[in-house]
Parts: structure tokens; C-alpha cells; sequence
């Protein structure tokens, strides 16, 4: 029997979404409701008696455009997923960016204190990371839920940041780039996915981290699931500008949706 | 009839400088021989009730120095629980001035000693801080990394530091006899294992106290030879003693050693002044009672007597109103990092 599930998500969303397209079929146990929100959209919404409700105008703008809906009917629902909404390994790296802990191999090579960062625990990492998610929108959302329903709830992490960062010259996102040429790219990815998997434990619900099939160098998401991505844009559905170094495309929705699948059957939401 | 007293002014008679005046403000109480005014670059340390005079510098808008600030990704949780922002450096509670001198000597030979990383369960911790990472560290080299960073940022803070605000705490601490070192807090209560072979009590006399306060006036002045040092006396009563006495006697003598050797050391010195919090809070004549229920802990009311009066006198802010308690939670104590209360855990 198909279930009917919920997938919300920021402007990641439309990967899944496109895989869920261009593989129509491959996934007959459920049926998927798609509903994407920018930014903070997705924490300013209401669940009472099941109904989830966006309240801010940004939130109703965003669930009307990109999924045509008012109001989502979470009643009958047989799972929750998240795709995303600050979820993200980026996170991590934007604390790396002024904070160390001794074991990174590139503190290992030169030890000395730098004026770029500072030299911190581990667990003061850790507090740091598990604070940050825990105020992004998914972990705004999924606490909104959790007062309101007890569906199964799946976080799924942002992708990695893709290879072009590697080539783009000056970004916003440099810290990334960073990260790789130090070497440290294992050790934050791997304190990434620790935090993120403690943190949807406390929280009660599942986290699906990223496929490592679709990971390269540790923290980047490999060439082949980024070629083509397509992203939800404020005024729409666009093609990957040569500047978007985040984005994944359907091949990797494919992916994640083959990684819902098993968590589904996992936690006895499906039935194998 | 002239005699010494009748030139004397107001503030040397019992009934004009206390019995009869503003209690909320004692004038003369306190008269400033260290100017601080907001440029001037403020360092802290010492026991715990020295984290409300870094606090309530800041708030008045003085240049208070954090050789380890806080990273931005830090809730104000987060920074507390591991040590930030509560001194001018993560260097946790420093109770003795003999610590204190013994924590500069560090700063200026940058050296680490091996003996004082302790194990805490699988993991270890710093001997002279040992409640700044609460989780521990996973490897010995690492609590030597992170105290050698310590170090450095301590050192270039030092350089930079125009008044050193030091609270003395405590005479009672646990040493390392093969080393002489003086602990912040007993071996075996925030990590490390008490070995009577290897660690013994000792209670700091007058002599002793105010031999280290001059080492400690100089170990700051060769980071900076202007560097002013004001003290203060924490009124914060013992957790506990090792003593034979009573914890009452045994904090009497404590803090009247402290005070004693306070105040021979700036008679005697230039470019240092003492705060009299100690005074303020525990003298009935300043009305209170400004503790709370333990008897113990300085209730949020006293603390902001004291540091009005502080903050007053150096003209930080207009002399206050009486102080009138604030009608809410009083969380001074819960505010406050203090290992020393970890004693209380082991109270029968």
C-alpha cells in the first residue's frame, strides 16, 4: 500500500523533487507531498491538531508559489521528511573558520596559535555546532512538530558544497576551499556528522546524513550529482548559476530519495 | 586642646563616617588612588566574586581585556560553561595570590609542566584550570597545547593591561610537593587523583601572603612597568576547611589574613589600591544582610552596593540611590563559576 509522505525543504528541495520527477516510479511505496520554503519560511509556520499553517507573509507567499498550498494536512501522513533548512555541513565549516580543536591535522602540522582562529575543545565545537543547527529552520520546525504531532520525523542533510568551489576564485564560501587544502576535510566532516546525528537523536527524530557514494575529498559533493543542478529561487525554479556552489541536481535527489526509502523501511514505516 | 585627632577628617570617626552618613554610598569609603575611567585597559582574576567587577566594568564601559574572548558561534551557555568571559583570560578561579604568582611565572617562561595534567576519568584536564573544559581533553598533549596557547594570549594581554584587578579568596590550597605548586582546588575534586605522598594542605600566612603580593606586583610591572594592581577581598565565606576548625573560625582567619596583608602591602607600595568589598558586605553598618539564605553566596543586591560604590567613585556612573533589592530571582550565585563550591558536594 503506497504511504503518503511529507518532504519540506529549503532551496535544496528541488533536487529531491527533481529526482522524485526524472524517476517516477522507482519509489511506489509512497507518495510524496513536496513543500518548499526560503530562508526562515519553513520555522514561521503553526501546527495545531495537525495542520501545519505558515504565518509569516514571506511563508504563505513561499507555500502558495512553490506547492500551491495554504495549509499543509499532516493528519494522515505516514512520515515527516526535511530536507536541508540549515541542516548543512557548511555550518561546521563556518566555525572552523575561527575555532580549532587540537586533533585537525592542519593544528597537528603548525601548532602555534593563529590570529585567524582560536584553538578550542572538541565538546566546545561540538556545543557550538549542535547550538547553530539547533536554531536553523529545521531544527525550529521539527520542534514546532514535535509539540503538535508524533509522526516520524527524517532530517536529511544539506549536500556538501561541490567541486567548484575548488576552481570559482574569490567566494563567499572560500572557508570551504580552505578547509580541503588544509587537509582537515575528514575531520570536520566526520565532526559534522557526529554532531548532526546527536542532535537529531536529542531532538527525536531520524537523521539520514549525505550518501558517501556522493561525497569527494570529504566535504564536497561529487561532480556528477551537482552537473545540472536546478535550485528553488524566489521567483522560481532556476538553473545553477556558475556562482551557486551548493546545490545539487536530480541524480542526487534520486539518492537521498533511495536513502529515504531505507530509513522508511528502517524505522517501520514501510514494510520492506 | 590640639591633639592628632582634631584635625582628622570626617571620614575617620566612627559616627560621622558611619553611624551618621549615607550608608548607600559611605563617602570616603572608598577614595581611588588608581584612577580607571573608560580608556583606561582593565584586566581581571582571581576568586570567584572577582567575575562581577570584569562584568560590571564592561557594563559601565570600560576597556576590560579577554586575551580568550568568546568565539561569535558562542551562546553566553556555551562561553560560561567553558570558562569564557569570566575573567580577562580562561585562566578559571584563582583563590591564592601565591597562584597567581605562580600562573605569571608560566606566562613569562611559556613553559608547561607535565605534572600538573590530570586525568578525569578517560580524560584529561589542566591542573591550574581544571573546570574550564568540563568534558575534559582527550589526550595529555592536548591540555598542553591548549595551556600553551593559554599562555601566549596571557602574555600579550599582560603587555597591554594599564590596572590589574586582583581578588584574593582564599589562604587554604592544596600544593604538589615534588613541584611546590599551588592548586585552585584540591586534588581528586575536579579531576586528579589525591595523593597524600604527593599533594599537601597548607594555609598561607601574613608573611607569606604578603610576600607573594609584592612578587606579584612585580612579576606585572616586567609585562608592563606602568601596570597598576588594585586588590580586593572576596566576602565570600570557605565551602569548606581542611583545617581542624570550624569553617566560621577558619574563614575569620582566612579573610582577616588576607585583609591584614592587603593593606600592609599598598601602605607600603605605589601604583596600588584596595576595593573594600569585603568591608561593604560583611560590616553590619552597611546595612544587608547581603547574603542569601546559605550565608554564603553575595546576593545580587550586595554585589551591585559594591560595585556601585566602585563604579562611583571612579565616576563610571552617578552615586546610586539606596540600594534596594531587586524584586526578582537572585542568581548572583548562579551566575557565578566557582570551583571551590565544588566542595559542598562532598558535605556530609
Amino acid at each position: 500500500m503506497t504511504k503518503q509522505i511529507h518532504i519540506f525543504g529549503n532551496s535544496h528541495l528541488a533536487a529531491v523533487q527533481d529526482g522524485y520527477k526524472q524517476f517516477a516510479g522507482r519509489w511506489p511505496e509512497f507518495e510524496a507531498t513536496f513543500i518548499g520554503a526560503h530562508k526562515d519560511g519553513l520555522a514561521e509556520v503553526t501546527c495545531e491538531d495537525g495542520i501545519l499553517k505558515p504565518i509569516s507573509a514571506e511563508a504563505i507567499d513561499d507555500f502558495d508559489r512553490l506547492a500551491g498550498l495554504t495549509e499543509v494536512d499532516l493528519r494522515n501522513t505516514a512520515a515527516i521528511v526535511i530536507i536541508g533548512a540549515g541542516f548543512a555541513p557548511i555550518r561546521a565549516a563556518m566555525i572552523y573558520h575561527r575555532a580549532r580543536w587540537a586533533a585537525l591535522p592542519s593544528v597537528q602540522a603548525n601548532p602555534d596559535p593563529s590570529p585567524e582562529w582560536a584553538l578550542v575543545s572538541k565538546p566546545a565545537f561540538s556545543a557550538m555546532l549542535q547550538a547553530k543547527l539547533l536554531e536553523e529552520a529545521a531544527g525550529r520546525l521539527i520542534r514546532i512538530l514535535k509539540r503538535d504531532i508524533d509522526t516520524p520525523i527524517f532530517l536529511v542533510s544539506q549536500p556538501r558544497a561541490t567541486t567548484r568551489i575548488m576552481e570559482i576564485g574569490k567566494h563567499r564560501l572560500d572557508i570551504v576551499r580552505s578547509v580541503i587544502t588544509a587537509g582537515d576535510g575528514a575531520a570536520l566532516s566526520e565532526m559534522f556528522e557526529a554532531n548532526a546525528a546527536t542532535l537529531a537523536e536529542a531532538l527525536g527524530v531520524t537523521y539520514i546524513g549525505q550518501n558517501p557514494g556522493t561525497i569527494t575529498q570529504d566535504f564536497l559533493t561529487a561532480e556528477p550529482f551537482c552537473k545540472g543542478a536546478i535550485r528553488l529561487a524566489k521567483l522560481g525554479r532556476f538553473s545553477q548559476p556558475k556562482e551557486d556552489v551548493l546545490h545539487a541536481n536530480a541524480a542526487y535527489g534520486k539518492v537521498v530519495l533511495d536513502q529515504i526509502k531505507s530509513a522508511l523501511i528502517r524505522e517501520r514505516v514501510l514494510t520492506p | 586642646m590640639s591633639h592628632p585627632y582634631s584635625d582628622l577628617p570626617a571620614r575617620a570617626f566612627w559616627r560621622s563616617a558611619v553611624a551618621e552618613t549615607d550608608r548607600s554610598q559611605f563617602p570616603g569609603l572608598y577614595t581611588p588612588r588608581v584612577a580607571i575611567t573608560p580608556d583606561t585597559t582593565v584586566a581581571t582574576a582571581g576568586s570567584c566574586f572577582a567575575q562581577h567587577i570584569g562584568t560590571y566594568l564592561r557594563m559601565a564601559g570600560c576597556n576590560v581585556q579577554d586575551a580568550e574572548r568568546p568565539l561569535q558561534a558562542m551562546t553566553d551557555k556555551i562561553a560560561k560553561r567553558f570558562g569564557y568571559g569570566l575573567f580577562s583570560a580562561r585562566y578559571g578561579n584563582i583563590y591564592t595570590a601565591r597562584q597567581m604568582c605562580e600562573l605569571l611565572e608560566d606566562v613569562r617562561s611559556g613553559h608547561v609542566h607535565d605534572a600538573h595534567v590530570w586525568t578525569k576519568g578517560n580524560v584529561f584536564v589542566d591542573a591550574f584550570r581544571p573546570t574550564i573544559e568540563p568534558e575534559g581533553l582527550e589526550t595529555r598533549e592536548e591540555v598542553r597545547l591548549h595551556r600553551t596557547h593559554h599562555l601566549i594570549r596571557v602574555a600579550a594581554m599582560l603587555e597591554r593591561t594599564d590596572v590589574f584587578v586582583f581578588t584574593l579568596g582564599l589562604t587554604e590550597c592544596w600544593q604538589h610537593i615534588p613541584t611546590g605548586r599551588t592548586y585552585p582546588v584540591c586534588p581528586g575534586v575536579a579531576g586528579g587523583i589525591f595523593d597524600p605522598g604527593q599533594h599537601r594542605f597548607h594555609n598561607f600566612t601574613h608573611a607569606e601572603v604578603l610576600a607573594d603580593l609584592h612578587r606579584l606586583h612585580d612579576l606585572l610591572r616586567s609585562f608592563n612597568p606602568d601596570m597598576a594592581l588594585i586588590l580586593t577581598v572576596s566576602p565570600v565565606p570557605l565551602t569548606a576547611t581542611a583545617t581542624d576548625a570550624h569553617v566560621l573560625n577558619a574563614t575569620t582567619q582566612s579573610k582577616a589574613t588576607l585583609r591584614a596583608a592587603a593593606g600592609e602591602f599598598i601602605a607600603n607600595t605605589v601604583n596600588t589600591d584596595y576595593v573594600p568589598s569585603f568591608e561593604i558586605i560583611t560590616a553590619p553598618a552597611s546595612g544587608g544582610p547581603w547574603f542569601d539564605g546559605n550565608m554564603r553566596s553575595v546576593s545580587t543586591a550586595g554585589v551591585e552596593k559594591v560595585m556601585s560604590i566602585f563604579l562611583a567613585a571612579h565616576g563610571l556612573i552617578e552615586a546610586a540611590p539606596e540600594a534596594t533589592p531587586t524584586p526578582q530571582p537572585d542568581t548572583a550565585e548562579e551566575d557565578l563559576v566557582c570551583e571551590d563550591l565544588l566542595l559542598q558536594s562532598f558535605a556530609k
